[in-house]
């Protein structure tokens, strides 16, 4: 009952609605015109079998060589080729190459779709992000906003309408990333027909990742069709929207309002993103660093993939997340048995 | 019974009230001292908004932070600068009040209806609090403090800018519903407490100062009024308290510490009197 009222007072801000508004029409703008009316080969197959014999550790030799990698931190980045050539060929026997995807311009149309920063699902993620953060700002400040505090917490729900509050943001927060990614996906597939795609193995021949030593084929941990890699990116980035929400309700019970909360929410991310540019290179933190939501936002083209340089460890998407997500959790959990304790002046 | 045993609240090094004792059972007490004087602090602990540095705060023998939300359950609050939705309505603010109350949805809609009825409110119900006057505001306020039908009321400042008229309806309304519980009010405003308290608290320099009846508080300076239409021949130390226009002659009514009853009019205090008497070093 207090979660519903909780969520309907979230979901009749109007200022809300038109930020949602505003980036479905941004995505829809942002979607490249150029390639609006090409017609996509979805039925030639790649000619050969790129994965049959794909060396992954001459990659890893490259990458250890290049960034003169310590000898601990080279044995992790070998472990993991190791495993990556055994993906690779998985690939090959099932004959993921051979798969048509988009023809020529599959590795365009994957990033237009994929990119972290730059495709569409990126975009997406971001705005999920950012909106869920927003959102849990919104909901924890309100009664501050409206100087209803003392009305509020003094009666018999009192501060455990923190919690009320809390999950009625976080569930406006997904809802709203849902609605917003699927309005915007609905135009992006009447622009782009995938009728004839979606079963094909995202590790397709004409699709490869350009990285710092040049581009390498696209493999995945485990096979993917167009279909289940999306539906598996959507959903991991359903994960990451409720890191941020839980972000966002950490910060706005420590903040004074939710300008400053905004702030410091600004400041915690950019000091992620700043974090490996501080940690020397032949350590594990470093690798470590690009595992935060911020991280693996940016990464997020690579997800269930090797994940290139950035990382040691194989599922660099899934135990981010998941790491993310278990410290966000117990931080917010802090946050409201500190709330509890704490005077409200 | 309502009880604070020692309790002292400190800001960092500030003190805000120190070693604080009090019993409070049926009835109306007015807690009575000048702006940052403690009373909103001492509010704030009974409400559960803040919590004491030292002592402790009983309801009928448990400390209240223990009870948590058993507490909460029979305390009606109407803060000082009572905030609201500006765009619900009063109905609408009261539904989701008495949800956070624990009040059954039915039960609710009844009880809001006959609340909005009694604080005067029931053509305007159903109207966006938004352009609502300071007094309609603060009728939504008492309203919604009354909704779980609390053993204790507690109002901070309930008359705080309100016009005349507004005031009067107010107390008249505090009187009606002080029947059978206690209820706490704060004010700086003397005549608010004359006409409803039956007990008057008073702080002075963070501690308790007086805990009794007006009558009672008016006694400690029995002897010490006076008025007089030409000042000037008091040569003795006094303190102005007021002046009034009395035909066509200023009346002065003044505190003294020296028996003045042969250059002026012994008069009986007033509850005005001793608040200006007791606080008159500080800044009001």
């Amino acid at each position: 009952m207090i979660f519903l009222l909780e969520l309907k007072k979230i979901l009749s801000m109007a200022a809300l609605w038109s930020f949602v508004a505003l980036c479905f029409a941004f995505n829809i703008w942002a979607i490249p015109s150029n390639l609006r009316n090409v017609d996509f080969d979805t039925t030639t197959p790649f000619p050969e079998n790129i994965f049959d014999g794909y060396s992954a550790s001459e990659t890893a030799d490259v990458y250890i060589a290049m960034f003169n990698l310590s000898d601990r931190v080279a044995d992790r980045m070998a472990i993991k080729h190791e495993a990556l050539q055994a993906a690779a060929n998985e690939r090959a026997a099932e004959g993921a190459s051979f798969s048509p995807y988009l023809g020529e311009l599959t590795q365009v149309m994957h990033l237009n779709l994929f990119h972290g920063v730059a495709g569409v699902l990126g975009r997406l993620l971001f705005q999920g992000m950012l909106l869920a953060a927003l959102v849990a700002l919104l909901a924890i400040g309100y009664e501050r906003a409206s100087n209803t505090e003392h009305s509020i917490y003094t009666t018999k729900k009192g501060r455990g309408l923190l919690r009320s509050k809390i999950a009625a943001g976080l569930v406006a927060g997904v809802g709203l990333y849902i609605l917003l990614a699927a309005a915007t996906l609905a135009v992006y597939f009447v622009m782009f027909d995938y009728g004839a795609v979606w079963g094909n193995n995202v590790s397709s021949g004409f699709n490869y990742v350009i990285d710092i030593i040049g581009a390498r084929p696209f493999i995945t941990w485990r096979s993917f069709t167009v279909a289940s890699y999306l539906g598996a990116s959507i959903g991991l980035g359903l994960l990451l929207v409720v890191c941020f929400s839980l972000m966002g309700a950490s910060v706005a019970v420590f903040s004074k309002n939710g300008y400053m909360g905004f702030l410091a929410l600004l400041l915690i991310n950019a000091l992620f993103l700043a974090a490996p540019l501080a940690i020397p290179m032949n350590t594990y933190s470093y690798f470590a660093s690009f595992y935060s939501p911020i991280w693996l936002w940016w990464n997020s083209h690579l997800w269930f993939t090797d994940g290139g340089i950035t990382t040691l460890w194989r599922h660099f998407e899934l135990w981010g997340t998941g790491f993310s997500f278990l410290a966000l959790a117990v931080t917010c959990l802090f946050a409201v048995k500190k709330f509890e304790k704490r005077d409200i002046q | 019974m309502l009880l604070l045993d020692n309790v002292t609240k400190k800001f960092g090094k500030f003190t805000a009230l120190e070693d604080i004792s009090l019993e409070f059972s049926n009835g109306v007490y007015g807690m009575l001292a000048p702006n940052g004087a403690g009373k909103t602090t001492l509010i704030k602990m009974l409400t559960t908004l803040i919590f004491p540095t030292s002592g402790e705060i009983l309801w009928n023998g448990d400390e209240i932070t223990k009870l948590d939300a058993d507490y909460r359950d029979i305390i009606g609050y109407l803060p000082q600068d009572f905030g609201y939705y500006k765009n619900h309505s009063p109905r609408d603010f009261m539904l989701y009040i008495a949800a956070l109350k624990g009040i059954d949805q039915a039960t609710a809609k009844i009880k809001t209806d006959q609340l909005l009825e009694t604080v005067g409110l029931s053509d305007v119900k159903n109207k966006k609090m938004r352009k609502f006057s300071g007094g309609m505001v603060q009728r939504v306020g008492i309203a919604q403090a009354m909704l779980n039908n609390p053993q204790i009321l507690i109002l901070d400042e309930p008359t705080a800018g309100l016009d005349p008229k507004e005031r009067v309806r107010f107390r008249n309304l505090i009187s009606t519903l002080s029947k059978d519980r206690i209820v706490i009010l704060s004010t700086h405003i003397v005549s608010d407490i004359e006409t409803i308290a039956n007990h008057v608290i008073m702080f002075k320099n963070h501690k308790l100062l007086a805990n009794d009846s007006p009558l009672n508080i008016c006694e400690t300076i029995a002897d010490k009024v006076f008025e007089t239409n030409n000042i000037t021949a008091i040569k003795t130390p006094y303190l102005v308290l007021t002046e009034r226009q009395d035909g066509g002659e200023t009346l002065t009514r003044f505190a003294s510490e020296v028996d003045c009853s042969s250059l002026a009019s012994p008069a009986n205090p007033s509850l005005e009197d001793v608040f200006l008497y007791i606080y008159r070093d500080e800044t009001l």
